[in-house]
């Protein structure tokens, strides 16, 4: 049982849900997906998301059985302990995965865009130390963290409008010109910036509300990323069309970079020091999920010490990992097999079998 | 030395007395009055402004005991001797002039109020003793606190008399829902210290916690209200206070009609408010007494201060160090050109001249306001414009570190202005080493820790984490007073209707 106290309101879910999705995705994945799918990589995107509304629903289909326990527990009751110890352990290495992935890519990023002498390790170190210090405090502080620099998106999606002058629709016309094969391939490349969602198997037992409120919340925070998403690859793409967009790895900055306001030259500088805010906000939120992990894994009631390891893990991790293009592309589609499993087939499967055995949790939260 | 109370012969009233009384007393006052002069006189071991007069008084021998520097002498005279007169002459039971006095037969008690500067009436072969209120006071007037001045609305502050102050806030908050508690603090100093708050607004578990904090306090001395901060306050480590400081009763009124506790202390003219949030310090009555788009102007103002307080030098130390292009071509030609002449990297510029400032301001304040002048224009006229011909400092760092200092003192609270003045030297090294990824990490952390921050239970940086909506319109904005239905109860579980 989660004290009531402990909880999150679902204004808060739907700030964790969104801040964990939107992340290093905001720079390249428009660059990403066009690579596959060209001028229609904005429908892709958009498809991509629909792939994600359906994982988030299939993720709270197997929640609502437990209303009370994190998928950690869940596992356990469902498969049996032995098999459940394995998942554990496959989720846990899963979040932290993730979470080693992003600062890699965040790492690259800051080295090529803004400090390029530092060391990568030491921004990284940064990084880590950030997400440690917020994340050994409860879910709740965390919520609170993320509310707050929510409000930088809205600066975000300010400098975003600047630009909408000088986008020219022809560039994505003839809309779907690539095929449908093509679209769908791009589609599940962009399905991983949306990655973060699968938060929900975890926190979803800490929100407070019932269950069909719950699902709205997250819908509706998921579908918020997809509408950011798709909004970004659309203006990019008709801001420097389809062909030039391949040879721009971060087109976003490079908007912002060529974009010239009275009082600030450089726009890029300070849309990517807001960027580092959302991608911190991910690294945390996938600490988090592998710290309360190892705290199931070894069957102990403080998390703290589990953070710090985890933190040393991710910075050992990252200083051994050479940081090079194609490092990050293996490390990048491990992952991405990873994320396929863990957020779509892996609770189908969880769901199914606990139908088959007929466990059901009755949700006794007062209406 | 002590002497067994039974040694004296004790009539069968005093026995029950002592039997069933539970909690331990302490030694019973003697029948003979020349037990009772040598221990007191040695209890208080000879101090030599314990006086004592002497009179016979219905055929008896009776001394009065004072501290002739706590007693006013001549209300010992009226309110005592000249009222005895009359008796002695025209004496009976049914006037018998000690029957309304408050006495007592317990020597605790005695050494304790005479310590408060009552008088004490020993009469020989009676085991009680009396008590004349005598108490001399010499306190200041009440005035405007020199740093809460306002422009408009009340100018009237607490001074350090306990009493005084409580009865500033008795006038103020006519109503039986007002509820004062009394704790003596301080194992030597013994100083009183009060817990105002209104029963039925204040929220009962605060208050509780509050109690049992000021209880646990384990000190010789309580010499001011900021003194038992330190002890009671969530957080010691944090940068930030957890309490709000005032010396303005109107100030202590409306937090107390929001919820709040106040607590007072002898000796103090500053009340604590407990809980408090982050944007109760960047609140001033002025707010109130102020048109609402003037009000809410201000407000925006002193927050937005904070941000230039913390941020401006490290933007620009890191705009310099790391980021040139983001100023405009041509105001990047200016700074370069001012900057071009200095020696050294900008973050040891931008010390050399923030120390100079805080320099300027540590010694300010102490001194008398005629030399307090020649400082400023030490300070202000030599140390500014003859540093830039130096070649030490460039102008525009001047221009920056000024806007800066004046940023700190938009805050109404002083203590938060030097919270705010320790934190921009962090911000100030992080970008120096890593230009704006520095500040954004630096930010990072002042807001996690903002958030994770509670006071007595309340989250500190409410309500902007967690974020509540409506009570935005009273914590960043000033809204028409009347728009707030519901007050900002500290809890947010706790609403009611004003």
């Amino acid at each position: 049982m989660i004290k009531a106290e402990n909880k999150i309101s679902q204004f808060q879910l739907f700030f964790l849900i969104m801040q964990t999705q939107i992340g290093i995705g905001i720079i390249y994945l428009p660059y990403e997906v066009n690579k596959i799918s060209g001028s229609d990589a904005w429908i892709s995107v958009f498809i991509a998301g629909m792939f994600v509304q359906i994982g988030i629903l299939i993720i709270w289909l197997l929640c609502r059985r437990y209303p009370e326990q994190t998928i950690f527990e869940v596992m356990s009751m469902i498969v049996g302990k032995p098999i459940g110890f394995l998942l554990k352990v496959g989720y846990t290495s899963y979040f932290l995965l993730s979470a080693i992935l992003i600062t890699l890519q965040f790492g690259e990023k800051v080295n090529t865009w803004i400090l390029p002498r530092t060391p990568i390790w030491v921004i990284s170190f940064l990084l880590i130390a950030i997400c440690i210090f917020c994340i050994k405090e409860s879910l709740k502080v965390i919520a609170r963290f993320f509310v707050v620099v929510s409000l930088l998106l809205v600066v975000l999606l300010a400098f975003t409008f600047l630009i909408l002058r000088d986008i020219h629709i022809l560039f994505v016309q003839p809309i779907g010109v690539n095929g449908v094969y093509k679209i769908l391939k791009g589609a599940s490349q962009g399905s991983f910036s949306f990655q973060g969602f699968e938060s929900l198997l975890v926190i979803l037992p800490y929100c407070l509300g019932k269950g069909v409120g719950k699902l709205k919340v997250a819908l509706s925070a998921s579908g918020f990323t997809i509408i950011f998403y798709t909004y970004l690859t659309f203006i990019t793409i008709t801001y420097f069309g389809t062909e030039a967009l391949r040879f721009i790895p971060e087109p976003v900055l490079y908007i912002m970079k060529f974009k010239y306001l009275e009082i600030i030259d450089r726009v890029d500088l300070i849309f990517f020091s807001i960027w580092i805010v959302s991608v911190a906000t991910s690294v945390m939120m996938f600490l988090y999920l592998a710290s309360i992990g190892m705290t199931h894994l070894f069957g102990k009631t403080k998390r703290t010490p589990f953070v710090y390891c985890l933190g040393a893990l991710t910075f050992i991790a990252v200083s051994l990992i050479p940081v090079n293009g194609q490092v990050i592309h293996t490390l990048g589609f491990t992952s991405n097999l990873y994320s396929i499993i863990f957020t779509f087939i892996l609770p189908i499967i969880l769901l199914i079998v606990s139908v088959v055995r007929r466990q059901k949790v009755q949700e006794d939260i007062p209406s | 030395m002590r002497i067994d109370n039974f040694t004296f012969p004790l009539t069968s009233s005093d026995n029950n007395n002592i039997t069933q009384t539970s909690e331990p007393i302490g030694t019973t006052v003697f029948r003979s009055i020349a037990d009772n002069i040598n221990y007191l006189e040695d209890f208080f071991q000879q101090s030599q402004d314990l006086k004592n007069r002497r009179f016979v008084f219905n055929n008896k021998q009776c001394i009065t005991f004072y501290f002739e520097t706590l007693v006013d002498q001549d209300k010992l005279q009226q309110n005592f001797f000249l009222s005895l007169s009359d008796f002695t002459s025209k004496f009976n039971e049914a006037n018998y002039p000690f029957r309304n006095l408050p006495n007592t037969t317990n020597f605790d008690e005695v050494t304790q109020k005479l310590l408060e500067g009552f008088s004490a009436i020993y009469i020989d072969d009676d085991q009680h003793v009396f008590f004349v209120e005598t108490a001399a006071s010499f306190v200041r007037s009440t005035n405007e606190p020199s740093n809460e001045k306002v422009v408009r609305g009340a100018h009237q502050g607490f001074v350090e008399n306990l009493t005084i102050n409580l009865n500033l806030l008795r006038h103020r908050i006519v109503d039986r829902s007002l509820y004062i508690q009394y704790i003596t603090l301080g194992n030597k100093t013994n100083t009183k210290v009060a817990l105002a708050y209104m029963k039925g607004l204040a929220d009962e578990t605060i208050v509780e916690t509050a109690l049992t904090r000021l209880h646990n306090i384990s000190t010789d001395m309580v010499f001011s209200t900021e003194f038992l901060e330190e002890y009671i306050e969530d957080s010691t480590a944090s940068p930030f206070p957890q309490m709000l400081n005032t010396e303005r009763p109107d100030r202590v009124e409306a937090n107390l009609m929001e919820g709040k506790i106040a607590i007072f202390a002898d000796g103090s003219p500053t009340v604590l408010l407990i809980p408090s949030t982050f944007f109760a310090f960047y609140q001033s009555p002025d707010d109130y007494n102020s048109r609402v788009y003037v009000g809410s102007f201000i407000r925006m103002i002193r927050l937005f201060s904070f941000g230039v307080a913390v941020t401006l030098p490290a933007i620009y130390i890191a705009v310099i160090g790391f980021h040139f292009g983001v100023m405009p071509p041509q105001l990047a030609i200016t700074v370069k050109g001012s900057i071009d002449n200095i020696p050294y990297p900008p973050l040891v510029e931008a010390f050399i001249m923030e120390l100079t400032i805080e320099l300027i301001r540590e010694a300010g304040i102490r001194l008398p306001t005629a030399i307090g002048t020649t400082i400023s224009i030490v300070g202000g006229l030599v140390i500014g414009d003859a540093i830039v011909k130096a070649g030490l400092v460039s102008n525009t760092m001047i221009v920056i570190v000024a806007m800066t200092a004046i940023a700190c003192y938009v805050v109404p609270s002083s203590e938060m202005s030097s919270t705010v003045r320790l934190l921009r030297f962090p911000m100030m090294i992080a970008a120096a080493i890593f230009g704006f990824v520095g500040i954004a990490f630096g930010l990072m952390v002042l807001l996690i820790h903002l958030c994770k921050l509670e006071s007595f239970g309340t989250p500190y940086f409410s309500p902007i984490a967690p974020f509540r909506w409506h009570h935005l319109k009273d914590s960043i904005l000033r809204m028409p007073i009347w728009w707030s239905k519901n007050r900002n109860i500290n809890r947010y579980t706790k609403k009611m209707k004003k």
